[in-house]
């Protein structure tokens, strides 16, 4: 009977605590998510897995390595955490190598005026960092590490919170996810609310071709011009423009294949599995969490409407107006910002094809969040 | 929760939003610099420009031929009293009708 109790006691039923339980519901939630409404699966259902097996008791899954008396006891997701995010920051990279493999510049570079929208929709980043430092209850590698939700780039949020507060890694990870999956919820109405029906019906022309010679070099000036400026975002930038390269050369398909298939689907297996083990029970039932997911949104929506709102300061210099439901695609989440604004400008005007449009401010998006990262990661870790 | 900010966390989130702001507006101003400029020398150039550009050359002698095409046919069907027959014709013609010929 003794050996019954201790078995019994040893068992993860007999020692799961409330706050476990709920996790591994929030985890079946994502997973429900991911594969019943097909809600950003290839981000939620390794999340929810990585929460669910987190949070199982006793497993140690998350344990970190340690050198302490030659013993390794570390768990897989506290190696993955460790060599992948915290230690070597290598997921995100790797990522952003795949991203670049399959990002199209050429919007871009046929209209380059859609950069400054991208440019103007990281104001997101700036009021979700004011916010959390006026909460009083965050420092502010901290409140960048939330501020930076606004860029809504999920692989750039973790690389930012690996580096400056590798303790809310998990949360801002999920938050930067979950509100990329609501893009098509959270951003239209805000939309609507900034811009009249008219300017949503004013209709872009088709835009020009682009060269061979351009979409080989663009990235190489991109690459440069953005290093030399903000050395400590090279990791994001240099890969994303190698990524685009291997492409655009059009002489190493497979390698280019690689990237877009091999590297970035086992980087995301990777990455998400230890995000969501980054959500035990223990970090998540605090009144910071409940803040960063109000000022993630706060962080998302600012970006949203900084974009428009400039798009509207520009038409009033340009003599072709550019339809500003494109400037809320700057705040990145490719490719599903782009394709609300497309959506809400053919609900204004049938005639209206604003998808390849709003790529140009969406690709831009994701080299102006990475820019703010590099500051971050240079004043913030040196000063 | 307080609402108070630090004078020292005030004036290093300060400086952070001024170079942070500052320098995503900066990079982007000179990357549209830089795009604009690629996509001006290096950028195809309108049909009709580029006299080394074959395809250019050949659309435009494929619309001249269309032009001169479309005059003539015009032409003989203003004409069309005096339409001379194609040679093949004459030959389905019935000899009983005079060839024009």
């Amino acid at each position: 009977m003794t050996e019954f109790i201790d078995f019994y006691q040893s068992t993860g039923i007999a020692n799961i605590a409330w706050q476990q339980a709920v996790m591994i519901l929030v985890g079946l939630g994502f997973i429900f998510l991911a594969v019943a409404r097909n809600m950003e699966p290839y981000e939620l259902l390794p999340i929810g897995l990585g929460i669910v097996a987190v949070n199982m008791p006793l497993t140690g899954l998350a344990t970190l390595p340690t050198e302490a008396a030659g013993v390794q006891e570390a768990g897989i997701f506290g190696i993955t955490f460790h060599y992948g995010l915290a230690f070597w920051n290598i997921l995100p990279p790797l990522m952003f190598l795949g991203l670049g493999a399959s990002t199209d510049f050429g919007p871009m570079i046929a209209n380059p005026k859609t950069l400054m929208l991208g440019a103007a929709a990281q104001i997101g980043i700036f009021a979700a960092f004011w916010g959390a430092l006026a909460t009083g209850r965050f420092d502010i590698p901290e409140a960048a590490a939330i501020g930076i939700i606004g860029g809504a780039d999920g692989p750039t949020t973790i690389f930012i919170s690996a580096k400056l507060a590798p303790d809310m890694l998990g949360i801002t990870a999920v938050i930067a996810y979950s509100y990329v999956a609501t893009v098509a919820f959270i951003q239209p109405p805000l939309m609507k609310l900034f811009t009249t029906k008219k300017e949503r019906e004013i209709e872009m022309k088709p835009l020009r071709d682009v060269s061979r010679r351009e979409k080989l070099i663009i990235p190489l000036v991109i690459m440069i011009a953005v290093i030399l400026l903000v050395p400590r975002s090279a990791p994001l930038i240099s890969m994303f423009m190698i990524g685009n390269l291997l492409k655009e050369s059009g002489v190493v398909p497979r390698l280019a294949q690689a990237a877009t298939d091999v590297i970035l689907y086992t980087a995301t297996i990777f990455l998400m599995l230890t995000i969501g083990a980054q959500l035990a029970s223990e970090r998540v039932f605090e009144l910071d969490t409940l803040l960063i997911l109000v000022l993630g949104l706060v962080a998302f929506s600012a970006g949203t409407v900084g974009g428009i709102l400039f798009a509207k300061v520009m038409n009033l210099f340009l003599k072709e107006k550019i339809n500003p439901l494109i400037g809320s695609a700057g705040v990145s989440a490719v490719p599903m910002a782009a394709r609300t604004s497309h959506h809400l400008g053919q609900e204004a005007n049938p005639k209206n094809f604003l998808l390849y449009h709003a790529m140009g401010p969406n690709a831009a998006g994701v080299i102006g969040s990475a820019a703010v990262a590099g500051v971050f990661l240079a004043l913030i870790q040196s000063g | 929760m307080t609402f108070e900010i630090n004078p020292a966390v005030l004036q290093e989130g300060l400086g952070l939003t001024a170079i942070g702001v500052s320098t995503a507006f900066a990079l982007l101003v000179v990357l549209y610099a830089g795009v604009w400029a690629v996509g001006r020398f290096l950028g195809p150039k309108p049909p009709g420009l580029d006299e080394s550009d074959s395809t250019a050359s050949d659309g435009r002698d494929k619309a001249l031929a269309a032009a001169v095409a479309v005059s003539v046919l015009r032409e003989i069907h203003d004409n069309s009293a005096e339409l001379p027959p194609r040679s093949s014709d004459s030959q389905l013609l019935p000899q009983s009708q005079p060839s024009i010929d």
